[in-house]
């Protein structure tokens, strides 16, 4: 452990360097780019040894106190790297040399170079053509983002939903507060207007995601009850999500199915009927589904939950009779649902 | 068929004409237009440029070897450092290896290690910045925040994404089927999946993690009956520097659509044979390894290309043992190809040697036995 230790704090006294605009880096050439890297590399595996591990973790993040303390010291605008840091230090590395002027062009050369022709997968250990590949990546995620009709949700909301449940996973297995998991929520998925949808699509895709052990169905359900709570995100689903989209949901949770439904018969107790249009109108807080719409969401859930129509069409039977039973439309939201859906 | 005057010479580089002002105005022009309309809107357009858009980089690069100072080629070229910022942030033109492979080369060639004048400076520091940019920034907030809170490095995620999305166009394209009769009219979806998917890839000819969507549209049974693939894409693979990394079966549909590489095959065969002097017994080997007897004996029209390529050669390279030997080496090899294919696709004899009397073709073709 004492060698794991000191071996952490060179690594992020490196990174400091790296950072620094000192004569240090103006001498790095290929050699010392690579070992840096190397270190890097090692501080991920400190990650990945410890994360679940709590005692061990704690050492760490001590050791990391320690280190950090002292290079506040020694440099200025120094940058803290936690333990939260550690998986991403190659990156944190990358991103210290590019913004120092002083690193010599030839070792810039390196990084933007070409990778190894030679060799078809990209080599962890090499850093020629690093940021070659990096910009290739991104580039090629541009150019073929436009075609992401090829996946419900789109490829970008599924990796992140994968990103998130691992996460999650991690977070709901440690024993930690659940306080803290419900926190990382609320941190990456951004609920402003702007980026609602793409949370909604992040957040199918993370239900979606295959749940083939108990951790990961604990998780999905953690995010279900998060979910319940958060009804301006179900709203958002329930009202833009394709209708094939929440089929699967419905199928795959039966949480999901029963929040679903229970937002549905919100939104419909919403409408009011309007004498002008001769139709059912959102009103108030619900969202701006039309009857048609609302109809198809309650046909598309029944179809996709055959064991939920039953007892769903007695409940809203048993709401038509208590708007006074009667047959004629416009004057129970209830019944008007319940005769489009026997058509 | 392309005359072959010269065909060893073929791969002589020829030096690039000086850029006129016309030209890089064009590019200029293309460069700001292509930003305006934005990816997907100017992706047509862009594709069609591609191939010429990396004669002119070249043609950059040779121009600023050429003058030699930074200060001086920004006189002369006032509007290089627009134009290449630009085309930086075009994603299509960054995803290949080629023409980022030029456009970084000609950053490199503007930056100045001692430089002596403001301007040399202030050019340094703005191709540190754009390449710090293009490598470190991202576009998307919620990936951004994800990816700190997930612990996941960008390189991780951007990676994680394209492989996503090219398994994805690959099922697609495994989804669809077409049967072999042009005529069937259930042809015309998968049709529409192969025109559109190979339109999608043309800027990602020479991006090394795109090979199985490219071997895929190009192993796809619909393609060698049905001309389904874009014409852009064609094109792009006939032009591209780089080397695909294909499996046999879509090294050999290359070849059906491409004359050019099949050209190039050939004399890449000759050439190493004849560099590398392969011993005889290696030579059957060497021959068979290219893949190029098996691609003749199914297809008739690769035979005929080939045949005229070798006998062009051999009138060139009269009473040279060692293209005698990769001549009569190849014969042998396509016809033992020929004998294993299944007696219902062989084609007879006469397709492969139209001008020769059927009467002296059995016997000369027959391998003396023992």
């Amino acid at each position: 452990m004492e060698a794991v230790l000191k071996n952490v704090a060179s690594a992020v006294e490196l990174l400091a360097v790296a950072a620094h605009t000192s004569d240090a880096v103006s001498q790095w050439d290929e050699k010392t780019l690579s070992r840096a890297f190397h270190w890097a590399r090692y501080c991920e595996y400190v990650y990945t040894r410890f994360h679940t591990n709590s005692a061990g973790r704690r050492v760490v993040e001590k050791q990391l106190q320690h280190t950090n303390a002292r290079l506040r010291d020694a440099f200025t605008d120094y940058r803290e790297v936690s333990f939260m840091d550690l998986p991403r230090c190659e990156h944190l590395l990358l991103l210290a040399l590019l913004s120092n002027p002083q690193l010599p062009i030839s070792t810039m050369k390196i990084l933007f170079g070409k990778k190894d022709v030679t060799s078809r997968h990209y080599d962890y250990k090499e850093v020629t053509g690093l940021c070659s590949h990096l910009i290739q990546c991104k580039s090629a995620c541009k150019v073929l983002r436009p075609f992401s009709g090829l996946s419900a949700v789109g490829a970008d909301a599924e990796v992140q939903g994968e990103m998130l449940m691992k996460r999650l996973d991690a977070l709901l297995s440690q024993g930690s507060d659940p306080q803290q998991a419900e926190h990382f929520l609320h941190s990456v998925l951004l609920l402003s207007e702007e980026a609602a949808h793409h949370s909604c699509l992040v957040i199918t895709a993370a239900l979606l995601t295959a749940s083939d052990s108990g951790t990961q169905t604990s998780s999905h359900s953690f995010l279900l009850n998060w979910l319940q709570k958060e009804h301006g995100v179900l709203q958002h689903m329930g009202s833009t999500l394709p209708s094939a989209v929440l089929k699967d949901l419905a199928r795959a949770h039966g949480k999901f199915r029963d929040a679903y439904f229970s937002a549905l018969k919100k939104w419909a107790s919403e409408m009011k009927y309007s004498l002008n249009d001769g139709e059912w109108l959102p009103e108030g807080t619900a969202p701006s589904l039309s009857f048609q719409e609302m109809v198809e969401h309650f046909s598309d859930l029944f179809d996709a939950c055959p064991s939920l129509r039953r007892n769903a069409e007695d409940e809203l039977l048993a709401l038509k009779i208590l708007d006074g039973d009667f047959d004629a439309r416009g004057l129970s939201v209830w019944g008007d649902i319940l005769s489009e859906l026997k058509k | 068929m392309t005359e072959l005057q010269q065909p060893l010479s073929q791969l002589q580089e020829t030096s690039e004409p000086l850029l006129n002002a016309q030209k890089v105005q064009f590019w200029l022009d293309k460069a700001v237009a292509w930003d305006r309309a934005g990816g997907a809107h100017a992706q047509k357009d862009i594709c069609r440029h591609l191939r010429g858009l990396t004669d002119f980089l070249k043609q950059v690069l040779a121009q600023i070897s050429n003058i030699g100072s930074t200060a001086e080629t920004v006189k002369e070229l006032p509007f290089l450092g627009q134009i290449l910022g630009r085309l930086c942030w075009n994603p299509y033109v960054t995803v290949g290896d080629t023409n980022r492979g030029l456009l970084l080369q000609c950053l490199w060639g503007l930056y100045s290690e001692n430089p002596t004048n403001a301007v040399e400076r202030k050019a340094n520091q703005w191709i540190r910045k754009v390449l710090c940019r293009l490598a470190a920034e991202e576009d998307n907030p919620a990936a951004e925040i994800l990816m700190k809170n997930t612990c996941v490095p960008p390189k991780e995620y951007h990676l994680r994404v394209l492989k996503k999305m090219i398994k994805q166009h690959q099922e697609n394209i495994g989804k669809t089927c077409c049967p072999k009769k042009s005529t069937d009219p259930s042809c015309r979806c998968s049709c529409d999946v192969i025109q559109t998917t190979s339109e999608a890839f043309v800027p990602l000819i020479d991006c090394p993690e795109a090979s199985p969507v490219i071997c895929s549209l190009l192993q796809h049974p619909g393609t060698s009956f049905i001309d389904a693939l874009s014409e852009d894409f064609l094109d792009a693979l006939n032009s591209t520097d780089s080397s695909l990394a294909l499996d046999e079966t879509a090294l050999v549909s290359v070849w059906y659509h491409s004359l050019p590489r099949l050209e190039e095959a050939v004399l890449d065969l000759l050439k190493s044979v004849i560099s590398t002097g392969s011993a005889p017994q290696n030579l059957e080997q060497q021959v068979l390894k290219t893949q190029l007897p098996k691609a003749c004996a199914q297809h008739c029209s690769m035979f005929l290309v080939v045949n005229d390529i070798f006998r062009s050669i051999l009138r060139q390279a009269e009473g040279n043992l060692v293209v005698q030997s990769v001549i009569q080496t190849f014969t042998r090899c396509f016809l033992k190809e020929l004998e294993e294919l299944e007696p219902r696709t062989s084609t007879s004899l006469k397709a492969f040697f139209p001008q020769s009397p059927p009467s002296l073709l059995v016997p000369l073709l027959t391998l003396p036995s023992g």
